[in-house]
């Protein structure tokens, strides 16, 4: 099967300058995104995983222009996303919407779910106001809530429906792409479960092709037919869901993956566990970004910087690590 | 099926909801002390526009003196002096020349009065009122300024009188026209160079935040009274420009304006940077982004409304400061200028007398507290009002 690429970012990186003082002199940069290479084929949820603040959000938030890109290309359905004006800019982005993570922060409190709902169609003068109003009740009863909540306020809706009022805003347009930018982390484990579940049923109902941010791996590992794992700033590890899983490559890789709870295995194996926190991406380490917390670390590691190279030939699994085998 | 048709109803019923600020103003009426408030206020108000029908209908007037009728109590009568009364009737006389002579003839021709023609309306208004009154009686045509002439020289006064014998009553009335029109007014102008500072540096961030804060910052440290105190007793007319721009009967007016905005514009700047501060990072603003909305839609959709709360309240909190600074300036003699009344300014004098007539200080007194008072209340009300979180169904 040939898979079409939906959406292909080249080298990109977000650095943002850290700025002190009265004349707001730029005293570093803190390289969130750091020459990322991403492809995203249509259909697919491809998982992106990670520690907190190692530039996930930010990386889905570059990808759809929110901030601007330090450096690279992004092409979206074959079109260079980057040169878009801000008229043609607003018009491709009928095509990404993205899910944020916070249920409580992503709806304007002074806004009724049907203005919320509405405004996507009425800012892209989507049919007229009989249709649209028409269009809102189906959306609520698409992502299961009521059509008579329209006049509602979105505190008067418990985390769960937020989050489905989110998802109905981000249907509204009918996206190919949706950015789920941690979109269950702050809900309930139950409630987890109901949001995924709808966000795999839209996927299948409406072809939807979904870039899942999360630092929950037992999520990603439902979830996400391919996972890329990032490591501050950088991908370190990618590939299908299976292939990751159940062969990870990248030593960052292997210790996430231990690090996940088991239940009821009888037997208690020592986990290597990762040591030490996370760098600063304001003074990353030199050569490879993981070193100083590697268990396989060799002299090379400290100088050179590790490309993101295919495991095998021709195959889609990449690693950034130069270990031949572990 | 069922469920169907109960959903279309719901959604009839729901399609005919309240608009925003029809639950707004449910809201605010549960707070009772805010309606109260409110209420007061209207009246003041309304007092003070209609001051002018008022001191017509009472015979009233703000700034007439007089000195036989100084410190009176509340609910007496003032007769104006002999002498006084004696220059009136010249004046009458003197304007309405055939008119008195016509009712001089009258008078002494019925024998009304046994003096000769000259003095005859002298001693009319010199009797007691109500003697003059059966006099008067027995003519046929009074005419109807000599009855006014004679009705201003006995005045009743509901709140007493002052220093030098003006009416109490009217003057708090017309003082309330400059207090709160002062209150009002320096709040609204300070209100709207706040919002423009406080947006201004919220949205660009950067120097111009770090420069307009710092101001903002500077200004808030400075000690508020001495310096206030400082450029009131500056001359408007000696200021180059604004001399242009200041008529000399409202200089004190517009001075205090001038003066209040410059000190209260700073809490309304830092409650709007803040509050943009922290929308601009909000999620539903990246959301609206996201979804194509242009600068315009969401400063005016999303940042405005959001904003629009918090400062609806502080602006009613402000006009109740405002209208207490006014009020400690004019009693230092550095605000509102007599004889323009402001309560304020009716405090100056009181003071001497505090002992003697307590109700020339608690009458201005009450007037003030009871306005601030009900800002306060107000603004209280409306903040529990704006917050979509209150919102009950």
């Amino acid at each position: 099967m040939i898979k079409e690429t939906l959406l292909s970012a080249h080298q990109v990186s977000k650095h943002f300058p850290v700025k002190k003082g009265f004349f707001q002199r730029t005293v570093g940069q803190v390289k969130a995104v750091e020459k990322v290479d991403l492809e995203i084929f249509k259909g697919e949820t491809l998982g992106l995983v990670g520690e907190s603040g190692c530039g996930k959000s930010t990386l889905g938030r570059t990808l759809i222009r929110l901030y601007e890109p330090t450096e690279g290309e992004i092409t979206f359905k074959g079109e260079d996303f980057l040169k878009l004006s801000s008229n043609n800019l607003r018009k491709s982005r009928r095509n990404i919407q993205m899910i944020f993570q916070d249920p409580f922060a992503s709806l304007d409190p002074r806004m009724t779910v049907g203005q919320i709902l509405q405004q996507p169609l009425d800012v892209h003068d989507i049919g007229t106001l009989e249709q649209r109003k028409k269009e809102v009740q189906e959306l609520l009863t698409t992502v299961g809530l009521k059509a008579s909540h329209i006049n509602r306020y979105p505190h008067e809706f418990s985390g769960g429906q937020r989050q489905r009022i989110s998802i109905a805003r981000a249907l509204a347009l009918k996206p190919d792409l949706i950015i789920c930018d941690e979109p269950v982390s702050a809900l309930d484990v139950s409630i987890q479960a109901q949001i995924l579940n709808l966000l795999k049923d839209l996927q299948e109902q409406r072809g939807l092709t979904y870039l899942f941010i999360s630092h929950d791996l037992s999520v990603i590992e439902y979830f996400c037919d391919r996972v890329a794992v990032m490591y501050l700033g950088k991908i370190v590890e990618i590939g299908t869901r299976d292939e990751l899983f159940q062969n990870p490559k990248h030593p960052y890789t292997q210790a996430l993956l231990q690090a996940i709870p088991t239940v009821g295995e009888g037997k208690k194996t020592m986990k290597k566990s990762l040591s030490g926190e996370v760098p600063s991406p304001l003074n990353p380490p030199t050569g490879c970004a993981f070193h100083p917390r590697c268990a396989y670390k060799m002299d090379r590691c400290v100088t050179e910087t590790p490309k993101l190279s295919a495991v095998s030939a021709g195959s889609l699994h990449q690693k950034s690590c130069f270990l031949k085998e572990t | 099926m069922n469920q169907q048709t109960q959903d279309q109803q719901n959604i009839q019923s729901m399609e005919q909801a309240q608009p925003l600020w029809k639950m707004i103003l449910t809201q605010f009426s549960e707070h009772k002390m805010a309606v109260a408030g409110v209420v007061i206020i209207l009246f003041f108000i309304l007092m003070a526009l209609f001051a002018d029908l008022i001191s017509y209908a009472s015979g009233l007037h703000p700034h007439r003196q007089n000195v036989s009728g100084r410190y009176l109590l509340p609910f007496t009568y003032s007769e104006v002096g002999s002498s006084e009364k004696e220059t009136a009737v010249e004046n009458w006389i003197n304007q309405n020349t055939e008119v008195a002579a016509q009712l001089q003839a009258e008078i002494v021709g019925k024998n009304l009065l046994s003096v000769s023609e000259e003095d005859a309306l002298y001693e009319l208004a010199l009797m007691p009122k109500e003697e003059g009154q059966e006099i008067l009686k027995q003519i046929e045509t009074v005419p109807s300024s000599f009855n006014q002439m004679l009705s201003d020289f006995k005045k009743f006064h509901p709140f007493g009188t002052d220093e030098v014998g003006r009416d109490v009553f009217i003057r708090l009335i017309y003082g309330a026209r400059v207090s709160i029109g002062v209150g009002i007014l320096s709040t609204v102008v300070a209100a709207l160079i706040g919002l423009l500072i406080g947006s201004l540096a919220g949205f660009y961030g950067g120097w111009i935040d770090s420069l307009l804060m710092r101001l903002t910052d500077a200004l808030l440290s400075l000690p508020l009274i001495p310096v206030m105190i400082v450029i009131a007793a500056v001359d408007l007319q000696k200021v180059p420009v604004l001399a242009d721009f200041v008529g000399s009967g409202y200089e004190s007016i517009i001075k205090m304006v001038l003066i209040i905005c410059l000190f209260s514009w700073m809490t309304v700047a830092r409650l709007v940077r803040g509050s943009i501060l922290s929308l601009k990072e909000r999620e539903f603003i990246l959301a609206a982004r996201t979804l194509g909305c242009q600068d315009h839609t969401i400063i005016f959709r999303h940042l405005f409304p959001n904003v629009v709360g918090p400062m609806l309240v502080s602006l009613t909190l402000g006009v109740g400061s405002s209208i207490i600074f006014e009020a400690a300036l004019s009693f230092l003699g550095l605000g509102i200028m007599p004889p323009m009344a402001s309560w304020g300014n009716m405090l100056t004098n009181a003071q001497e007398v505090i002992y003697k007539n307590v109700w020339l200080t608690i009458l201005p007194g009450l007037m003030i507290l009871l306005t601030v008072v009900s800002f306060n209340f107000m603004g209280d009300g409306l903040q529990s009002a704006v917050d979509p979180k209150s919102i009950k169904r």
